[in-house]
């Protein structure tokens, strides 16, 4: 307890110097801007932006890279409450609860309660992965490839039960993007796989071009046509701040959006977008008057913003501890990680306890910034939105194709984000989620390396994956997942899963 | 046996699959102690084609695919030839002029906006962002055959 | 036309963007024979292991000598494989660098004994320093049951195939390395890969392995650590940081492997780059913060 925290006040001293506090400032402003132009997540946000860390020392570069890791799920979730469009799909909840109190003219409360209800999360999150990160690393030199594999494969599994929209179909999209991970060179035995010639997929299609043409190209081409103008409404200064009532209904919400949204989080393959719909679910059975819900009820967006921002920090916690990313985010970061020649993993956290530390301060530092940040930038913010999409859009576009060549100088990239962009747009028609496939490209070299190293461990022997316990255990979680999904498959009658998927269609 | 969506993709993910399972034929599948690249696709590719199946037989309560509205899809095809335009010529002229005719061509012909509006916003990105990345973040951007 | 305040406004922006966007000329190696923006050095391996522990304190000795940062990146897969071919189809400008090991030589072969095209050849780069060269190193963990390298060797010709040898990948040093040995001393062991020599530690440590072939710098601290045991070295004589460890030809088994580490510049590169590079290479090697092991 001493050491870690003699380490905590290691890591504080190199986070907050005037040179860092600047980079958490401006990741956080970048951040917020790119969570809130629609159709430019954090996914794109961060990738876009990684080649520009290059330059910098790696504690900068990872509070840069936080800052707008959490300024985008903060904008994202200005949009939803302004302009009832999610500024990325995690924010699809609040736009419920929290459009109706603009309408009434809370818009004010409504983004303050999310700013200050997703610094709390984000904070209690970090203290969290202060003390979970370290004995979660010790387990986890127990982790041999069979473990690996039987992880992620629970881990995707999950996912597709918990995403919506029907699970044969999250499932093929898991599948379609665990094949297109596998262009390239095999990792094992180094043969060249469905790559045609093209050379520079020696390593891989990369995560980058992927994501940006699967969300930032398709969004554009799906939207852009359209000529529907978009309401814009600016939010009083004077009603900034929540009522006391207002407070006092949150603060519950708050705590237990916090809590659910790390757990969640925590748990490889897990979308952030679950939590804020478990949250809601919660928030709406607990309370009294649940005729309010999806009429202006703060709870409803106290609660769902403060487990997407825990999710999002508890998403953190494997990728730090395993160094195994869970996601298409926290693999980003840690590609950026990796870039400055930090390794996460079981050895991590002992071995460079100083950059552990400082990242972990720099965490916090980012949500304090943020919260700092927002809450006098709204109305600024919002004028931003006044753009129109004609000149918004190419504009974003531009953007994606800069920032997809920037990373590897490479032409081939931007053409993989156009091919990417058009099948995300037909995906979109078909009534498909794009979000398994970028998962499925990143997860596909682990999850296929981890599976042959076990197989050659045990000489062929496809028991070694029931025998070890921790690998069992992650496989009957799998199958658990499968037979409830299968039982609503079965029965006619619609889980909570489809309701929501409707719900979310409504929209 | 009526068109539906989900019959349509499930088709396609067969047909998918069943292309997997073609082009990997150069790969060995290797032992079971030693599974060879070949391995993990063909896996991949025949629980395509059995999600692909499901979806087909499971097909018809999901919307038909006359549904789908194209209302967009002029609009996108000429932002998708954009793209390829940047793909192809970003190296060969360069990434300042391909800015220039793309977003010219984005703002003046798809979107016709004001002539001075065009010409503002055209040059203004196109080589403001180009000093922001190469210039300023010392992140290379193509330059063409004539060096610009 | 008639242009309001803020037409004005866009266009002095655009022009003073115009004016910028015109300023930056492209700097040529040949034209200014200095670095002007960072250079990347590709490791074909993750981290942890000899190329990567060799590659960032040498990336930190050349930062002040070229001005420029110089940044590691880690491509790994195929006992190096993957990073080697990608340093080979990038741009030849003198700001990719290679930092390969010994398997640099023969990866290229293994896809002929194949019969697939070689992913890379050796005439795509220039030699520009060769940087460390040391024995591999066959190492146990401290909790399993083999005190010396003669327990290891009975124990394995009692049960063959089940004592499990972790490497950096098929072909790879630490693989052929091992392999080399354990031919020449008639045992048979069942080979796990994993993409480099940090990953092969990390599962040593949490006992998926039984054994690996380490260059010495990998496992020092470990050893110190006391969580690591050498066995053998596989060199000409022993190493003055484990001078207890044997060699392999003391134990009657004829068998040397080296693993050495180089860097590599892109055939193409223009020779003022080349000039400039092998002068700071010579520079940042002389400094004392570089030295590996013994």
């Amino acid at each position: 307890m001493e050491e870690t925290i003699s380490n905590l006040i290691l890591g504080f001293s190199t986070a907050f110097t005037p040179t860092n506090l600047f980079y958490a400032l401006a990741g956080c402003l970048i951040g917020t801007m790119v969570g809130v132009l629609p159709g430019v997540g954090p996914l794109a946000g961060i990738s876009i932006l990684l080649p520009t860390t290059f330059g910098l020392n790696a504690t900068s570069a990872i509070i840069l890279l936080a800052g707008i890791y959490y300024g985008a799920m903060y904008g994202g979730s200005t949009t939803s409450i302004l302009m009832r469009i999610p500024g990325e799909a995690a924010s699809v909840i609040t736009c419920m609860d929290g459009y109706a109190m603009a309408q009434k003219g809370r818009a004010g409360p409504a983004l303050a309660i999310a700013a200050i209800g997703s610094y709390i999360a984000g904070t209690l999150s970090v203290l969290g992965l202060m003390f979970l990160a370290p004995p979660l690393a010790r387990f986890a030199l127990g982790f041999g490839p069979p473990e690996y594999f039987s992880l992620l494969l629970c881990g995707l599994i999950v996912l597709s039960y918990m995403t919506g929209g029907s699970i044969v179909k999250n499932l093929a999209m898991i599948v379609l993007g665990l094949l297109f991970g596998m262009i390239g060179i095999d990792q094992m035995t180094g043969y060249f796989r469905f790559a045609y010639g093209l050379v520079e997929l020696g390593d891989g299609i990369g995560i980058v071009p992927v994501a940006v043409g699967l969300f930032g190209i398709s969004e554009i081409l799906a939207t852009a046509g359209q000529s529907e103008k978009r309401e814009v409404l600016k939010p009083k200064l004077r009603d900034l701040l929540p009522s006391k009532e207002e407070f006092r209904a949150s603060l519950f919400p708050i705590g237990r959006g916090t809590l659910l949204g790390f757990l969640i989080g925590i748990i490889p393959g897990s979308a952030h977008i679950i939590s804020t719909f478990v949250s809601y679910a919660i928030e709406r059975k607990l309370s009294k008057h649940p005729e309010r819900f999806g009429h202006g009820a703060i709870e409803g967006v106290a609660g769902p913003e403060s487990a997407n921002n825990a999710a999002s920090e508890g998403a953190l916690v494997p990728m730090l501890a395993l160094g195994v990313p869970t996601g298409p985010i926290p693999a980003v970061l840690l590609a950026a990680l990796m870039v400055h020649g930090i390794n996460p993993g079981p050895l991590f956290i002992k071995e460079q306890p100083a950059i552990f530390w400082g990242l972990i301060a720099s965490m916090y530092l980012g949500n304090l910034v943020l919260l700092l940040l927002n809450l006098p930038l709204v109305g600024l913010f919002v004028n931003f939105l006044r753009v129109p999409y004609r000149i918004l859009y190419p504009t974003i576009l531009m953007f994606c194709i800069v920032g997809v060549y920037a990373v590897n100088s490479s032409v081939v990239d931007v053409g993989i984000m156009t091919i990417m962009g058009v099948i995300g747009y037909l995906l979109r028609k078909m009534d498909f989620e794009t979000a398994p496939i970028v998962l499925g490209v990143v997860l596909a070299p682990i999850l296929e390396f981890s599976f042959r190293q076990a197989l050659a461990m045990s000489s062929g022997d496809y028991r070694v994956f029931i025998e070890r316990p921790i690998s069992l255990a992650f496989l009957m979680l799998a199958l658990t997942m499968i037979l409830l999904a299968l039982r609503s498959l079965i029965g006619k009658k619609k889980d909570w899963r489809d309701r929501l998927t409707e719900a979310e269609r409504k929209i | 046996m009526d068109m539906t969506k989900d019959r349509w993709s499930g088709t396609i993910l067969v047909l998918l699959g069943i292309f997997v399972v073609w082009e990997r034929r150069v790969l060995p599948l290797g032992t079971h102690s030693q599974p060879g690249p070949g391995y993990f696709p063909l896996l991949l590719a025949l629980l395509l084609i059995i999600f692909g199946g499901i979806l087909i037989f499971q097909g018809r309560s999901s919307r038909s695919i006359r549904s789908i509205s194209w209302k967009e899809s002029p609009h996108a095809v000429a932002i998708l030839g954009c793209c390829v335009f940047a793909t192809l010529f970003l190296e060969r002229i360069g990434y300042r002029i391909t800015m220039i005719a793309l977003l010219g061509f984005l703002f003046g012909i798809l979107e016709r906006m004001r002539l001075w509006l065009v010409l503002s916003l055209t040059l203004g990105l196109a080589l403001g962002t180009f000093w922001v990345f190469d210039t300023l973040l010392k992140v290379p951007l193509p330059r063409g055959k004539w060096g610009f | 036309m008639k242009m309001n305040r803020k037409g004005h406004v866009v266009w002095g922006l655009a022009i003073l963007a115009l004016c910028l966007g015109m300023g930056g000329e492209e700097k040529s190696w040949a034209d200014e024979p200095c670095p002007t923006r960072s250079i990347q050095i590709i490791v074909p391996f993750p981290p942890g292991g000899v190329a990567d522990l060799v590659a960032r304190p040498f990336a930190a000795a050349l930062e002040p000598i070229l001005k420029q940062p110089v940044v590691v990146v880690n491509k790994a897969g195929a006992g190096g494989t993957i990073g080697i071919q990608s340093a080979a189809v990038s741009k030849p400008d003198g700001y990719t660098l290679l930092l390969a090991l010994s398997s640099v030589t023969y990866l290229h072969e293994v896809d002929r004994l194949f019969d697939r095209p070689p992913a890379y050849t050796t005439d795509r780069f220039i030699p520009l320093a060769m940087l460390t060269g040391d024995p591999l190193v066959i190492a146990v963990h401290q909790e399993s049951p083999w005190k010396t390298v003669d327990d290891f060797m009975a124990d394995a010709r009692k049960r063959p195939n089940k004592i499990k040898l972790g490497s950096a990948g098929i072909y790879s040093v630490m693989h052929l390395g091992a392999e080399l040995f354990f031919r020449k001393a008639g045992l048979q062991l069942s080979h796990v890969p994993y993409t480099g020599g940090g990953p092969s530690l990390n599962a040593l440590l949490g006992k998926h392995i039984d054994c690996a072939a380490f260059g010495p710098n990998v496992i020092i601290g470990q050893m110190k650590a006391g969580t690591v045991r050498p066995l053998v070295v596989l060199g000409s004589k022993r190493l003055d940081s484990m001078p207890e460890v044997p060699t392999a030809k003391e134990k009657g088994v004829d068998a040397e492997f080296y693993i050495w580490s180089g860097l590599f510049a892109l055939k193409g590169t223009p020779e003022g780059a080349i000039k400039v590079l092998r002068s700071a290479v010579q520079e940042a090697v002389g400094k004392p913060s570089g030295s590996p092991n013994s």
